[in-house]
């Protein structure tokens, strides 16, 4: 094997093996922040394929996390319909949102189109906010406790909802993957570092963006429904909350957007030391949420290219070292 | 009927100020192109400013708007001197996503210092001027409302005369539209970038100032505000003072008028379409010179 | 000394020594009580934080009066978890104190968006939740076996309290209120409000003008107080917490609303910043319900004293009932802990879905007798009117038997 495969085996083990130790814990409570942290990884690599990979900046994806949620939670609850299947049609209808959206603002550039994404995304839960007899309105939608039911994708103890994290995320760094090395991906790239030039050499750049948003719409749906079963409880300001929108953005680019590994590493960053903040503030109102603040500052100052760029800086150097030696 | 005309007039009062708040926003974007997220972070500590001020010094709330004023000009210049500048010049000229997230990380940890060191409760000023009303017939105004609206509008006038009629204004002008023609020309960015960003929290001060007699403040009163700050900008027009302006009238006057015949919280996101119409049917804005 | 008598003396002492060392042991292990409460985050923080201190209160009285004496005099130990009013933290600080802190008791958590899917978590490990003041009416309805709510009853008896408040109002004075006004915060409490009031104003006839629920700790609630005006309102109900309800009457009195009564339901009205905040000339007049009556009918035991007394000496602010409800709570878990003689999580709810407490000092303070029913929740709490008096003073004026004998309501309250 040569050293670069030696090495990514090695990787590939450790990275298997932390993905296992919360499973060994034997704590509820390191599971439950275990799960979070995957999930927002999935979520971060969800949005890592418009955002990242296209480079569109959509602050706005609260919408889609939110539609996926309500979906199959209102399938569940007043028609029985098992939330793996209704997890599905949330994500189609997150692709019509996404459609939409894009129809109505992929032609803006930048900033404009962060805004609209916002405003989009606002304008949806408006919607839901307001639709009191269909979806419960502001006070949300509950899911009906069945406790050990995994086919109706509830359970007590928390292993089960880690391992579908677990199968989540891999299949989110596949989907990612898979993207970055395919043709599309490529033409991607060339939209997301210079549109103009893309759309002279004839990509056709608003339907490749396009096609981005709607994959990456599907997969924060699903995101959704993960979230509603585990926490069995959806309203408008948790899931459609503007926050959500921007913090699923910030994780990815925190970690590198356009990058593989990026939104997993931000998610990794992230809510672990957001939970530890909280905990260890005393009691200190907000603590964990300054610190939050705060490492998002310091990263952005650092390195704009996020996590994945200052690692390559740190472990760049040894294997120099061994090659020019 | 006269309720409509209320609604109308009592809009333009309040919208003069939201216009106030979306100037500097618009300042910032029009010269630097950046998206400021903490800006209603800002707006929030130019209310605590006007307030503690008002509440140790027993001044009142438009005595305490030019001490706010100045507060927020240096803690503006100070923020883009030493943090935003860095992060601007690492980054392509194109798309400053990098101060878009620091600006953001800022606006969280604003908010929750302020939630940790000043508490949770909102809080009001208790200056009986603001309870004074005028009454003309039917018509009811408060004087804060009168006072928003006539120094919003004289602020307004006054930053467009210093843009266009001053030789400060018209380098800001021009390192808005073109920062290499301007460097040629002799223009220091740097320099107008601390002066915009500056200028933009100090007119974000006066803004908190009249803010305060009419609505409680709290660590997250500026969430809502800056949102609202973000439509008002791209409806105006980016980098169009007088456009912030009107844009910020029209919105104010959507939402009063609006909440009369719909449930207010439709308003809200009248608000939010009608920004959606102008992104996609006029970009550049009401007033707008961008060139999109 | 011979061997045998000092082995004898030694083993005495040692059997001595047993005894104390585990009768100390027994009586030194605390009692957990996980307590959930929005102590930031929110509006509701404020009162999330009176409440968390009539709750230390509580635990302190309790623990300075011996304790729980069927557990050797063991003392509560309060673990306290801010739920910052997110549903996804009170969710993860539930299974915290569940899982690593082993509580065998819960209490909290205030709001009813936190506490309705917290209270879940708590169901689904078995163990007891003691609701403090969440008034939804489905954390009760869902047959759960180990929720129980004693200090608070669903909403919609307190709708049902101002809906009646105004027809008894309508009639004893001949001047009938025909139209109502109703705005509500759209949060959980303010919709289940709405939602009874709808109910009972239309059966008494009484029409509805304006039904409009606002997003809460809005900005601007001037274009609401617009519209109120415009409709002529006879009732204007004003279902909010305390930022909102500071602004909503601001607004009414300086835009000149006229009306009968503005009714408020026992929310921001009954705040301590309410009147301080709106000063007393647009407070004049205000109704509100309140699940408390207050110091002159509720503070007349030495028990009751010294918790009025302690509250306002330490806090320099006077309790209300959600201080009261939150106060009344922990010793509603006190009865149950001593019933049940052992802090375990199944004993504890066992003794809790018995618990009756009737006529003893603790009921004299909150006003009402404490009987569990089936579904874990207490009935018997009942809501009054009171009218703020141009003095800034809160009057209870129905219903008649509870009412004050020396203030006579004004109605109509608010004429410009």
């Amino acid at each position: 094997m040569t050293a670069q495969g030696t090495k990514h085996s090695l990787w590939g083990v450790l990275i298997l093996v932390l993905a296992i130790v919360p499973l060994f814990t034997g704590s509820q409570y390191v599971l439950s922040i275990a799960v979070m942290t995957l999930l927002y990884a999935y979520l971060a690599l969800s949005w890592n394929v418009l955002g990242g990979i296209a480079g569109q900046l959509s602050l706005g994806h609260s919408a889609y996390f939110g539609i996926g949620a309500y979906a199959s939670t209102w399938f569940f609850v007043h028609m029985g319909i098992s939330p793996w299947i209704g997890m599905w049609i949330g994500a189609a209808l997150a692709i019509v949102a996404a459609v939409i959206v894009g129809l109505s603002s992929l032609h803006l550039r930048g900033a404009y189109f962060a805004l609209a994404t916002i405003a989009s995304a606002m304008v949806i839960k408006t919607m839901v906010e307001n639709a009191d007899d269909l979806l419960g309105g502001p006070r949300g939608m509950e899911v009906t406790l069945l406790r050990d039911a995994p086919w109706q994708f509830q359970s007590t103890g928390k292993e089960f909802y880690y391992v579908i994290a677990l199968v989540f995320v891999a299949l989110a760094l596949l989907i990612n993957w898979r993207i970055l090395r395919s043709r599309y991906g490529y033409y991607l790239a060339a939209v997301r570092n210079d549109q103009d030039a893309a759309l002279a050499l004839g990509v056709p750049t608003t339907r490749y963006k396009l096609y981005a948003a709607m994959i990456s719409a599907a997969m924060t749906a699903i995101g959704g429904t993960f979230y509603a079963q585990f926490v069995l409880f959806v309203s408008p300001d948790k899931v459609f909350g503007a926050n959500l929108g921007v913090v699923i953005a910030v994780v990815c680019i925190i970690g590198g957007r356009g990058t593989l590994w990026g939104p997993v590493l931000g998610a990794l960053l992230l809510l672990p030391s957001e939970e530890l903040a909280r905990s260890f503030s005393g009691g200190l109102l907000g603590a964990d949420m300054m610190l939050y603040g705060l490492l998002l500052m310091l990263v952005i100052w650092y390195e704009p290219r996020g996590l994945v760029a200052i690692f390559q800086r740190w472990f760049k150097r040894p294997v120099k070292q061994g090659v020019t030696k | 009927m006269s309720i409509y005309l209320q609604a109308l007039l009592g809009g333009i009062a309040t919208g003069a100020v939201y216009g106030l708040i979306a100037l500097g926003l618009s300042l910032q974007f029009g010269v630097m192109k950046i998206i400021n997220f903490a800006h209603g972070s800002f707006l929030m500590v130019a209310m605590y400013v006007t307030y503690y001020t008002c509440t140790n010094f027993g001044l009142h709330p438009l005595a305490a708007a030019p001490i706010a004023a100045v507060v927020l000009f240096f803690v503006g210049w100070a923020c883009q001197r030493f943090f935003i500048d860095g992060i601007y010049r690492k980054e392509s000229a194109r798309e400053p996503i990098g101060v878009l997230i620091f600006t953001t990380g800022l606006w969280i940890f604003l908010d929750y210092f302020a939630l940790a060191l000043l508490g949770p409760d909102s809080r009001m000023i208790d200056s009986p001027w603001s309870n004074e009303v005028v009454i003309m017939g039917d018509l009811i105004f408060t004087y804060p409302q009168i006072a928003g609206f006539v120094i919003a509008a004289l602020v307004t006038i006054g930053l467009v005369a210093f843009m266009r009629y001053t030789a400060l204004g018209r380098a800001i002008r021009a390192t808005g539209q073109d920062r290499e023609a301007a460097s040629v020309l002799g223009i220091d960015s740097k320099r107008v970038y601390q002066l915009s960003f500056a200028i933009g929290l100090g007119v974000l001060g006066i803004a908190g100032a009249l803010l305060l007699p009419m609505y409680p403040v709290n660590p997250f009163v500026g969430d809502i505000f800056g949102m609202r700050a973000f439509v008002i900008v791209v409806l105006g027009g980016i980098g169009s003072i007088a456009g912030a302006f009107w844009g910020g009238i029209i919105v104010g006057i959507l939402e009063s008028v609006g909440s009369q015949v719909i449930p207010v919280t439709y308003a809200e996101a009248l608000i939010f379409l009608l920004f959606l119409g102008v992104m996609y049917f006029r970009p550049s804005g009401l007033f707008g010179v961008e060139k999109e | 000394m011979t061997t045998r008598k000092s082995f004898i003396v030694r083993a005495c002492l040692t059997g001595a020594l047993a005894m104390l060392g585990a009768s100390a042991a027994y009586a030194a292990d605390p009692v957990k009580i996980g307590y959930l409460i929005p102590l930031s985050g929110s509006a509701a923080a404020s009162i999330g934080r009176d409440m968390s201190r009539a709750t230390h209160l509580a635990v302190k009285h309790i623990n300075e009066s011996g304790g729980i004496k069927s557990l050797g005099g063991a003392q509560l130990q309060l673990l306290e978890s801010d739920t910052r009013g997110d549903p996804k933290v009170a969710l993860t600080e539930t299974e915290r104190l569940i899982t690593r802190e082993k509580v065998p008791v819960l209490l909290g958590a205030f709001q009813s968006g936190t506490t309705f899917p917290a209270t879940a978590v708590a169901e689904k490990y078995s163990v007891p939740w003691v609701v403090d003041l969440a008034g939804k009416g489905e954390i009760t309805e869902r047959g759960f076996k180990y929720v129980f709510r004693a200090t608070q009853v669903p909403a919609a008896a307190n709708a049902e309290g101002m809906a009646d408040f105004v027809a008894y109002a309508s009639k004893a004075t001949g001047k009938p209120a025909k139209t109502v006004a109703m705005v509500y915060e759209n949060t959980d409490w303010g919709q289940d409000m709405a939602n009874t009031l709808r109910k009972k104003f239309k059966e008494q006839g009484v029409e509805i003008v304006l039904d409009e629920g606002y997003p809460p700790n809005s900005p601007d609630l001037r274009p609401l107080v617009l519209k109120i005006k415009g409709r002529k309102p006879d009732i204007v109900t004003v279902t909010s917490y305390a930022a909102d309800a500071v602004q909503l009457h601001k607004l009414l009195a300086q835009m000149r609303v006229s009306a009968m009564g503005y009714i408020g339901s026992a929310g921001g009205q009954i705040d301590s910043g309410f009147l301080p905040q709106v000063g007393k000339g647009p407070a004049k007049g205000v109704f509100t319900t309140n699940g408390w009556a207050g110091y002159e009918s509720a503070v007349t035991t030495p028990f009751a004293k010294k918790f009025w007394d302690e509250f306002t000496g330490t806090y320099k602010a006077e309790p209300n009932e959600l201080s009261v409800s939150a106060y009344g709570a922990v010793w509603v878990i006190k009865d149950a802990l001593e019933r049940a003689g052992k802090a375990e999580p199944q004993a504890i709810r066992d003794a809790l879905a018995t618990t009756s407490i009737k006529g003893t000092d603790l009921n004299k303070l909150l006003g009402y007798d404490i009987v569990i029913n089936e579904k874990g929740q207490n009935p018997l709490k009942k809501f009054v009117v009171q009218q703020i008096t141009p003095e800034g003073e809160y009057r209870t004026i129905w219903p008649e038997n509870l009412a004050s004998k020396t203030y006579k309501m004004v109605w109509p309250a608010a004429t410009y």
